[in-house]
């Protein structure tokens, strides 16, 4: 990194000060900047592709009533097994109901699952995580080898086994999802308190006489926030996936509710008969799940200061 | 004279590790008065820094540390003192300075609100007041424009303004006791005469004492009232700053002042002590400086016996050598004052 610049005079560094800019992306522990960060997250052409499909979706989920004149719950026998036409775009399913009208919609649920088990799992699990590293010691004992416990199950085994637990619905699959990823939260949040907790300006507050909880949550939780977004946006893919596997399942979002998991399953039966009412919601799920990862793999790329230019 | 405002007795700090044991600290009675200045010098690794950190209890916590001693402050031992205590304690009446300003200041919080926290941490303020007594801080500390610095990011600093800053941190609750420990080493030359000249008016408004850990002699020759020289983390030398000076009683000071560079006269070699500081696992028998002392020539009580730190001509001279005599009537005279 370069050094900050010394000869840096007075006049003139309240206009490099105002001009912000050039100066910051040189330094590695400058704050993120909205300006520096998107021109760098939109040079990144994934990133860019990421969030457009995204885009896409969250634009389907939100204007489904505008776009299509199907219920997606309304049955019609007459129609069932439509292949893809012009009035069925992605065709109709067993009970002939539009599957891209469902797909639409299905957005809604399969989007909120994602984003809400990654928020739980964010909020309960980054201060459990801060908190362990920060102060160490048997806290730090205690809390480990509970997230070890955690982690010895694979996420999707944990979340089925919260399912079972909690019972079945769009409720417990989004707790039970955002709990599955958890652990792994409460980690990555405790392997960044442990790097702070080491510099000098944490020593300095220390010195300063200042609480552990105000250095906590006024420096440690600050500093530690990139790794943390970058984490939760490419968990969001992984709630996504842990959501629609218990959709698969049945142990999701119950029918007649479109979720792209429980979609997916209803037409299992009919794999042969029906290929692609099994197609449009695989790919749905994959591009949802895709463009998080890419997502996430963009804004990591933009955040990291090592990797910059 | 006064009470000591913060006095170190009989303080030892041992790092054990699974093979061997390092002693970091031997030993050392250390005190500071209200409104002097200490100044604190050793090569690096005389335990300097480990003396004053561990007195306060600022060791990193992932450290095992066993020390031993007293660190009374206002008459308070703050080895003994509890978590609670030692929070009130630091920052409100005992400030430390930090060696590198660079990454002492958080880089995502602006410097104001960083001063406005060491401000709220010990006094009910309002926000409109801490912020007006920040800006008169950064003010006092001689940062230009301090009202649009108040609102900047630490990286728009250079080193010496984050120095200012940090300087300003540890004025601010006016505390009795300032602690700077090498507050320069990380600046440039041309910035170190500025950073001095605001710690000694800071020091000055607020009546504090000031102990100053460094390896620069100049510094020490400008600032302190009174030297403690450390060897292998023991006192080896303490006294006024001219007595030091002028007419040291230790070899290891009168080496360190011999080897400073000389800007007059005929161009000669740099003068050197030989040899390295011990290794503080195996620190030698007797006087730990003996392998590297040209008074010592091999004589037997230099390796048998550790010398006291006993009085020698003066008021409150004090050397650990046993041939501290001898050096007065050698007469030599070292490099003399010289000021940075």
């Amino acid at each position: 990194m370069n050094p900050p610049d010394e000869s840096r005079q007075p006049q003139a560094s309240v206009a490099a000060g105002n001009g912000g800019g050039m100066g910051m992306a040189h330094d590695a522990g400058a704050p993120i900047r909205s300006a520096g960060l998107v021109r760098r997250f939109a040079n990144n052409k994934a990133a860019v592709v990421g969030l457009v499909i995204l885009g896409v979706f969250v634009f389907l989920a939100v204007a489904a009533p505008l776009l299509t004149g199907y219920d997606p719950t309304n049955q019609d026998l007459s129609q069932a097994f439509l292949p893809p036409s012009w009035q069925h775009w992605l065709g109709t399913d067993n009970l002939g109901r539009d599957v891209f009208a469902r797909i639409m919609y299905g957005g809604r649920y399969t989007l909120m699952i994602g984003v809400i088990a990654v928020g739980i799992a964010t909020l309960i699990g980054v201060p459990i995580g801060l908190a362990s590293g920060y102060y160490g010691g048997a806290t730090d004992m205690v809390i480990q080898r509970g997230a070890d416990i955690l982690l010895s199950f694979n996420p999707f085994l944990l979340a089925l086994i919260l399912v079972a637990a909690l019972g079945i619905g769009l409720q417990s699959v989004t707790i039970a999802a955002g709990i599955g990823v958890l652990p792994q939260f409460v980690r990555i949040a405790r392997a960044e308190a442990l790097s702070i907790r080491e510099t000098d300006y944490v020593a300095a507050a220390v010195n300063f006489g200042e609480r552990s909880a105000i250095i906590l949550w006024r420096h440690v939780l600050p500093n530690s926030l990139t790794p943390i977004i970058v984490y939760a946006t490419l968990n969001i893919g992984t709630t996504i996936l842990i959501a629609a596997g218990l959709g698969f399942l049945g142990l999701g979002v119950q029918p007649p509710t479109p979720e792209w998991g429980s979609m997916l399953g209803e037409a299992r039966t009919y794999i042969f008969h029906a290929p692609f009412l099994m197609t449009f919601p695989g790919l749905a799920i994959f591009l949802a799940v895709f463009s998080f990862n890419l997502l996430g793999d963009g804004l990591r790329d933009a955040l990291d200061p090592n990797l910059r230019d | 004279m006064s009470k000591p405002l913060l006095a170190i007795r009989d303080l030892a700090v041992r790092f054990p590790t699974r093979s061997e044991t390092v002693q970091a600290v031997d030993g050392v009675n250390l005190e500071v008065y209200p409104g002097e200045t200490v100044g604190i010098v050793g090569e690096s690794g005389s335990g300097k820094s480990v003396t004053v950190l561990s007195a306060l209890r600022l060791l990193p916590t992932t450290a095992r540390v066993e020390i031993s001693g007293q660190a009374l402050f206002q008459g308070r031992d703050l080895l003994q003192a509890s978590k609670r205590e030692l929070r009130r304690v630091r920052g409100r009446h005992i400030a430390l300075i930090p060696q590198d300003p660079m990454t002492c200041l958080d880089p995502v919080v602006r410097v104001g609100k960083q001063l406005r926290e060491a401000l709220c941490t010990h006094a009910a303020l309002s926000r409109a007041a801490a912020r007006r007594r920040a800006i008169e801080l950064l003010e006092t500390v001689g940062m230009p424009e301090p009202e649009q610095r108040y609102s900047q990011y630490p990286y728009e600093f250079s080193g010496g303004m984050r120095q200012r800053a940090m300087i300003a941190m540890g004025i601010a609750n006016s505390p009795e006791l300032l602690i700077a420990d090498e507050p320069t080493t990380a600046l440039d030359v041309t910035i170190q005469a500025q950073i001095m000249d605001v710690l000694r008016a800071a020091q000055r408004d607020t009546q504090a004492g000031l102990a100053l850990i460094t390896h620069d002699l100049g510094l020490i020759a400008e600032m302190a009232d009174r030297v403690v020289v450390m060897y292998a983390g023991r006192v080896v030398e303490t006294g006024d700053v001219h007595t030091i000076f002028r007419a040291p009683r230790h070899p290891y000071t009168y080496g360190l002042l011999a080897s400073l560079p000389q800007t007059t006269g005929s161009k000669q070699q740099l003068r050197q002590i030989p040899g390295n500081p011990p290794d503080l696992s195996n620190v030698p028998p007797g006087c730990p400086f003996h392998p590297r002392c040209a008074l010592s020539r091999g004589r037997a009580i230099c390796r048998s016996e550790r010398p006291e730190l006993l009085p020698v001509d003066g008021a409150g001279h004090r050397s650990a050598c046993h041939f501290a005599a001898e050096m007065a009537t050698h007469a030599q005279q070292p490099a003399a004052e010289q000021s940075s």
